[in-house]
Order: structure tokens, then sequence, then C-alpha cells
């Protein structure tokens, strides 16, 4: 999908440049825009979706019925909350590390942004092109840890003690968090015997029967999995980086207008993310349940959907379980979820050597 | 078997030191075995089960939102007794005149100095010709409705007051008058609030 899309993007722009005879080394710029509009579009529609349904799905639990009047149910508020923050002043405290500030934001989008590349979106998109990568697993988890720097020039650069602590706390979270994300992938590769995404995926594509989630011996990398996960993109029971009732608002204390807006944007695009990296993992990616893919899209339809799974989800655990203390937090990870997730890793490589 | 501590300053909750010696019985911690762990764990992935079966519940339920200007879930709803809401003056049920006697007291006082009277007459006849009330100074206080000798003022339970303009906020003497005649059983509140502080005065509190 996203190669077809590239190439698509890349030969519109040829197509131009010969029309009004542009040099031909701007074909590529030209390319480069084209795409960065294209995946914008993509990561904004993502992110407001999510937005929306995140507003939703809480009043839902709290017996309330959400945001119901701009638009039919409510549907226009969260562009109209987008729009708000583009229109409003850009603030930047005076003593703040003003390139840092600025790199902060950008960086944690463009980390999240970087991880779609390897995402196989449908049974025709990636194969055999240079999206499909061999190492795609390991890219997805290097270039997510480049959101960290985000978080950390974020705090830093705004001067400002709350978003200073929330930063570290972010990142003391984050790399511990990633162990057990990694771990738990780590099964997945051993089960798979690759790291392509794409050839997970076809392992899992002859039903719901065939996914890994079903393996006894992947249920608990599963469950790992979901709670590093959660834990990856700071969400609630895990959020103390931006804790509202001790750090104001963490790493994003000090930002205003559309950083402030890139900031939700990263954090909803990187839950969505973590979704598909979940589905392709153990719910079969592209693959339809009943087996077999053969509608145009059926395969984009199918990934969003288990995606979106996901993501509704995490939104019930954040709206059930308060937040963890800082030392709770890392208690669990050192003490729960790495030895548990070192356990599944020996279990499985056990199980399939004499399975 | 339970060991005795000694105490260090303030011990809450149910560490009570005793009076006598000033040891404090402490409850034995549980030595945290293998088991005990795996026990901790599986309590703790029980009450998060539990935690989520009550918001998927919660999710599922009639929602309690009254999206009130679109429709009203009950029509014509109005607060309990003792709401104060838009002001009334009230009318005798024999001779359709205000009660009110142009004693200036809830002017003299309001707090805020929102009420003008303009009185008339003398003696029986004193009454007043301008009344106004401006409900945007007005801090609700009550004390104008304790204070009337004829029981000539109260305050409605509606609430639907909003107006356009701060102009509008000025109630006169025939808004007012219009608001005591629709709400014709406008001192039941009135009655009622009474009736509660006397009970409250009986109780002796
Ligand atoms: S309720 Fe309003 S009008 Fe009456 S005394 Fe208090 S402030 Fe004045
Ligand atoms: S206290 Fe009562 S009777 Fe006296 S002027 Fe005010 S409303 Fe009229």
């Amino acid at each position: 999908m996203i190669a077809d899309w590239a190439e698509r993007i890349r030969a519109f722009s040829e197509g131009l440049c010969t029309r009004f005879g542009i040099p031909g080394l701007l074909v590529d710029v030209l390319a480069w825009i084209f795409g960065a509009i294209f995946v914008l579009l993509l990561i904004t529609v993502v992110a407001l979706a999510a937005i929306y349904l995140e507003r939703k799905v809480s009043g839902y639990i709290q017996s309330r019925l959400g945001p119901m009047r701009v638009g039919p149910i409510g549907l226009f508020q969260t562009p109209m909350d987008a729009l708000k923050l583009l229109e409003k002043e850009d603030i930047v405290p005076r003593d703040a590390d003003r390139f840092l500030h600025l790199l902060g934001p950008v960086l944690l989008v463009s980390a999240t942004v970087m991880m779609f590349a390897v995402i196989p979106w449908d049974v025709r998109a990636n194969v055999g092109r240079w999206l499909d990568w061999e190492i795609g697993l390991l890219y997805l988890v290097a270039v997510s840890g480049i959101g960290m720097l985000g978080i950390v020039c974020g705090g830093w650069g705004s001067n400002n003690k709350w978003s200073l602590l929330g930063a570290l706390r972010g990142v003391a979270q984050l790399i511990s968090y990633e162990i057990p994300l990694v771990l738990a992938a780590m099964c997945v590769v051993l089960q798979a015997e690759t790291l392509s995404l794409s050839q997970m995926v076809e392992q899992q594509q002859a039903g719901i029967w065939a996914w890994f989630l079903w393996r006894p011996w992947l249920m608990l990398p599963a469950i790992l999995l979901l709670i590093a996960g959660i834990a990856e993109v700071n969400r609630t029971p895990f959020d103390i980086p931006e804790a509202e009732s001790e750090l104001v608002a963490g790493f994003h204390t000090e930002y205003s207008g559309m950083k402030f807006g890139l900031f939700f944007l990263a954090e909803y695009t990187h839950l969505f993310v973590v979704g598909l990296l979940f589905a392709v993992l153990f719910l079969g990616g592209w693959a339809s349940p009943l087996g077999g893919s053969n509608l145009p899209f059926e395969g984009l339809v199918w990934l969003n959907l288990k995606a979106w799974i996901f993501v509704l989800i995490a939104m019930w655990v954040r709206w059930t379980l308060p937040r963890l203390r800082v030392d709770q937090l890392m208690a669990m990870c050192w003490k729960l979820l790495i030895p548990a997730s070192f356990a599944a890793l020996v279990i499985v490589g056990v199980v399939l050597m004499y399975a | 078997m339970r060991e005795m501590r000694e105490t260090r300053g303030f011990v809450l909750g149910p560490y009570n030191p005793s009076p006598t010696t000033g040891l404090v019985d402490v409850p034995p911690r549980r030595r945290l075995t293998v088991w005990n762990a795996l026990w901790l764990i599986a309590e703790g992935a029980w009450t998060i089960l539990v935690g989520h079966w009550v918001t998927l519940r919660n999710f599922w339920r009639k929602k309690v939102t009254d999206q009130y200007p679109h429709r009203q879930a009950r029509r014509n709803w109005l607060p309990g007794p003792g709401y104060r809401g838009d002001f009334a003056l009230i009318t005798d049920w024999k001779t359709w005149e205000l009660r009110c006697i142009a004693c200036l007291q809830c002017q003299n006082v309001c707090p805020s100095g929102c009420i003008h009277i303009t009185p008339e007459g003398r003696g029986r006849e004193r009454h007043p010709v301008e009344f106004y009330i401006d409900a945007g100074l007005c801090q609700y206080c009550w004390l104008c409705v304790e204070v009337c000798p004829a029981s000539a003022i109260t305050m409605t339970p509606d609430y639907e007051t909003a107006v356009d303009t701060p102009r509008k906020l000025i109630r006169d003497i025939d808004y007012l008058r219009t608001r005591g005649l629709e709400f014709d059983d406008v001192q039941r509140p009135l009655e009622a609030q009474q009736t509660a502080e006397a009970e409250h005065e009986d109780k002796g509190e």
C-alpha cells in the first residue's frame, strides 16, 4: 500500500518535472515533499480518529456520552480542537533552549512516522520491494528508541523542573520497558524464524487458528507485549512521564500551540503503530481470519481492524487502572516483566526445539 | 506470632500504641517466597480483571447524560425546594396586589446593593411603584428573602434565566410580578426552606 503510493508519488513528480522542465535533481525533492504530505495526512487522520475514539470510550466507561455537539455525534470535535491548536500562539519560555525545545516534538513525531515504513499493509504492498526489509522488526524497535530522544530534548530544552523530571522518568521507563517488549517480540521471531514482518504474516495466513496468539507457548509473550506496548506509549497505568497530579504535564508542560499538538499526534500515532505491531506479530497482520485474502484492499481493512482492536483495549485499560508510582512501575518491569519475558523466551525455545 | 515493636513518633491507623507499655502491635511481615510471589501476581491479575469487568459493564450501561438544551430527559423539570433561581414578587391571593409594603428592608440589607425601590403612599397605602433587582450583581444570598416582613419577595426554582444583554438582567417590577404569577406555587420553596430551617433549629444544631 505505502510502497505503491511511494512509486505513484515518484512517478507523479517525475511527470511534473518533465512537463514543466524542472531539473531532474529536484525529482527526489518533489517526491519527498509529496510523500511527506501523504504521510502527514495519514497520521493526522489516524490520530484524529484515535483521539475521537478515546473521548468516546472514556465517556462511555464513565456513563457519559462523550463529545456530542460539534457535528453529528461530535465527529468534528477533534478536528476543531486540532484547528484551535494550530491557530494558538506558540509560546517558548524565555530561558528555554529554543533549538532543543523545537527538536523535541519533531523527533518524537518523526520517530513515530518512521515506524510506519516497515509495516506490511497488504499482501501485495511490500513483498519484493525495498520496504520489505529482512530486519523489519529490528528496524522498528530501533526507530522507536529515537522517540526517547525527543522526550529528553523537550524536557531539557523547556528549562522547567517538571519537564525535566518528566523526561527523566520517561526515559527510565522507556528504556526499562523496551526490554520485555523486545524479548516478547523475540519469542515470535523464534517461532517464525525471521525478522521480516511480512514473512511473519505469511506464516499466519491460513486463518484465525493459524494466528501466533493461539500457540499456547506464545500466549505469555502476547500478554507481555500488550503490557510493555502500553507502557511504551506512556499511557495511563504507566503515564508517569506526564503524571498530571505530580508533574503538571510532565515533559510537555512548557509546550503550547501546534508543538503541543505534535506531542498529542505522536502519542496517538505511536499507539496505533504498536497496535499494528501487535496485530502483525500475534493477530496475523493483513491475513483474513477466514483464510485467503483476495479482494483488493482486504488486507488493509483486516490489519486496520486488528490494530484498532488493540487501540480499544489500550483505552479500556487506561480508563480502568490508576497510575502506578515510579518505584512500583520500575519494580513491575524489573521484578516481574523482565524475568517473565526471559522465562517466556526459554520456554518458547525449549518447546520449539522439542516440538 | 505477633512481634512487638517500639513506637517512634506518630503511628496512624490500626497500629495503636498500648497506653501502658507504649508498644505497638505490628502484624508479621509475610516472607516473600516464590509461592507467595506467584500468589501475589495472581491476586493482582484477578483484581485487574475485576476492574476491567466493572468498566466494561459501565461501557454498555445506559448513559446518564442529559443533553439539556437539545432535549430534556425529564420535561419541565425543576430543582428541589430552596433552589435560588429567578426572583419573583408575590401577589396577594385576594386583592391581586403585590404583598410588598415598600419597607425598603431588602434594599438596605442587600450586601451587593442590587435592589432599588421607589415607594409611594403612606401607611396602609404604601407600595412600590418601581422595583429593580439587578440579577447580574446579586449573589443569591437569600438575605432579602429572609428579611422581608411581608414575605413578599422570593426566588423561584426557575433556572433558565440566561439573557443576551446585561441590561436584561435588571428585573423590573412587571417582570417580577409576572414571575410571581407564573409560579403560583412560588411560596412553596420559601416555606420548605423555612420548615427545613425550623427543623434544623429544633435539633439544636
Ligand atoms: S439575594 Fe441578591 S438581591 Fe437579595 S440580598 Fe442577597 S444579593 Fe441582594
Ligand atoms: S423587604 Fe419585602 S416588603 Fe420590604 S420592600 Fe423588600 S420586598 Fe417589599
